[in-house]
């Protein structure tokens, strides 16, 4: 066998792709791997985790490590397919949220990791009369979405040793037996990612924000006269969701 | 990278006396608080190849009162494939943000292309001791100095399994590596000794010593030294860096220092992580060992 062949070889064993292995002891590695594949996606998945408990979320993570196996040297970046590989996977049909509870709990950890644009308070005075040349700037480091479960309420309630003690608990129980979801805002509170529900018309303005529409487009001509605007942007520029204006053509 | 002196190196530099100790995360709050004294801190690269968060930022704030040591885990430097521009440019970036001291990688492998596709094995995985292993390594390291536009060091392994085929003794592997890039070597006195008593060496002391004399000692950039958790006789012993440093480790390591003299050296402890008072402690002692030596190159120079 050449080296090459080798190197291949031995990656297919670590993955399961053959059980015979390359040299006797081989398994010593296979083993030291997926001990570090399941420690990735615990420390990437946590509420997913919680959900199923820690003995399907290690048989979890060893099918995922053997089908979609490792393709970067950090460790941080494995798993950022886990949540649309669990669509697939049987566990979805008993835990139909199981998919979007992990997308909430892998948005969380990139905004974590992820450059996060402070505040340029002197760029809002390019907001003049003319609305329509320019518009507010999203922060490209958050995250939403959409999801037809109560996410963010199985988020809050597994951040909990107790979640069935939690009133976010009750409330994502209710929202699942009226067929309810949530729409999930996920920043950063200095360093800490945080969930939040929005309201779906908030969703549809940040959508409008990102593929930078106009204010006027977005909000109306009038908008500046409207206190519930002044306030939402407040809100928005507090959590440093909009970070800014600019000037648009 | 042929030069060795052309190679850009930190604005620090480390005294030949230099002790440092593995900073995990379990410990960022020590090192926040209080200042260690401590020559160096050293973290595993990957770590902080993040583009922003509390673990770069935490890096960056450390490393302006303390120097760094950036020691890569999955580099794959021994792999055939070339270690992918995705990494490399991650790992400059680092280098640019917090200036190291040095920046190591082992020599093992971890990519490999399998139905086309690039994957990483995710840990040290050994090579054989092969003109063509050789081939890659240099290739890789060459690679990786030309990038980051400096000497990086790279560090002996345990390996778990034996190869059949072998054109060169591990000593004499890494020897041809630093002659060939200028590149300089970590030696991991723990990776010998977990090496040795797998392979049923009958006398370590002598294993040792002999795998340090083939070794150029001017190459050598940092000394690590680590422990293992016993297992039982028919057992392999696991490289888990999950204790304090054995007492014959401390013994290998004087001698080590009396052949090839004063080296900066590193506590490693990743595993069933002590106080941080505990690792200080072993820090302490490879101090007190490198004033010993250094009495005793001093005594011997008088002479």
């Amino acid at each position: 066998m050449n080296l090459s062949d080798y190197q291949a070889h031995f990656l297919e064993f670590l993955f399961g792709g053959t059980s015979k292995p390359v040299q006797p002891n081989s398994e010593v590695y296979r083993f030291a791997v997926e001990a570090k594949a399941v420690r990735a996606l615990r420390q990437g998945y946590p509420t997913v985790r919680a959900l199923v408990g820690p003995a399907d979320f290690e048989a979890l993570a060893l099918d995922y490590f053997g089908m979609i196996r490792k393709q970067s040297g950090d460790w941080g970046d494995f798993g950022w397919g886990f949540p649309s590989w669990l669509l697939s996977h049987r566990i979805s049909d008993r835990v139909p949220y199981l998919s979007d509870v992990a997308r909430l709990d892998n948005y969380i950890g990139r905004v974590e990791r992820s450059q996060y644009e402070e505040v340029n308070v002197d760029s809002f005075a390019v907001i003049g009369e003319d609305l329509a040349s320019c518009s507010l700037i999203l922060n490209k480091g958050l995250r939403f979405f959409r999801s037809m479960y109560p996410v963010v309420s199985i988020w809050e309630a597994h951040k909990s040793e107790t979640p069935k003690d939690t009133l976010s608990f009750a409330q994502a129980k209710r929202m699942i037996a009226k067929g309810r979801g949530q729409n999930a805002l996920i920043y950063r509170a200095g360093w800490k990612g945080m969930a939040e529900v929005i309201p779906e018309k908030d969703l549809v303005l940040l959508e409008s924000v990102r593929n930078q529409r106009s204010i006027a487009e977005v909000f109306g001509d009038d908008v500046l006269s409207d206190t519930s605007f002044t306030h939402w942007l407040q809100g928005m520029i507090a959590k440093g969701v909009i970070v800014g204006a600019k000037a648009i053509h | 990278m042929r030069n060795r002196q052309a190679t850009a190196q930190s604005n620090l530099e480390l005294k030949k006396t230099g002790v440092g100790v593995g900073l995990r995360s379990e410990h960022y709050q020590n090192v926040l608080e209080k200042t260690p004294a401590l020559d160096f801190l050293e973290v595993h690269s990957e770590n902080f190849f993040a583009d922003a968060g509390i673990a770069v930022d935490i890096l960056q704030e450390v490393s302006a009162s303390t120097p760094i040591s950036l020691h890569g885990t999955s580099a794959g430097l021994g792999s055939v494939e070339a270690v992918p521009d995705d990494y490399l440019r991650k790992l400059k970036r680092l280098v640019d943000r917090v200036d190291p001291i040095l920046v190591s990688d082992h020599q093992c492998f971890t990519w490999a292309r399998i139905g086309g596709r690039l994957f990483h094995g995710g840990d040290l995985l050994p090579i054989p001791f092969t003109e063509d292993s050789l081939r890659h390594a240099v290739n890789n390291i060459d690679r990786m100095q030309q990038c980051l536009g400096r000497q990086i060091a790279i560090e002996n392994v345990c390996a778990y399994i034996e190869f059949d085929q072998s054109d060169f003794d591990e000593a004499s592997f890494l020897g041809e590596i630093v002659a060939r890039t200028q590149c300089g070597l970590i030696l991991d006195i723990n990776n010998l000794m977990v090496n040795a008593r797998n392979g049923h060496v009958s006398n370590l002391e002598n294993f040792v010593d002999r795998y340090v004399e083939s070794l150029d000692h001017s190459a050598i950039t940092e000394i690590h030294l680590a422990g293992s958790t016993p297992v039982g006789e028919e057992e392999l012993l696991i490289d888990d860096h999950a204790r304090p440093v054995s007492k014959a480790g401390w013994q290998a390591y004087e001698r080590v220092l009396n052949a090839i003299g004063s080296k900066p050296t590193l506590i490693e402890w990743d595993n069933n992580l002590p106080s941080w008072c505990e690792l200080l402690g072993e820090a302490a002692k490879a101090r007190k060992a490198q004033r010993r030596a250094l009495g005793r190159e001093r005594s011997h120079e008088s002479l």
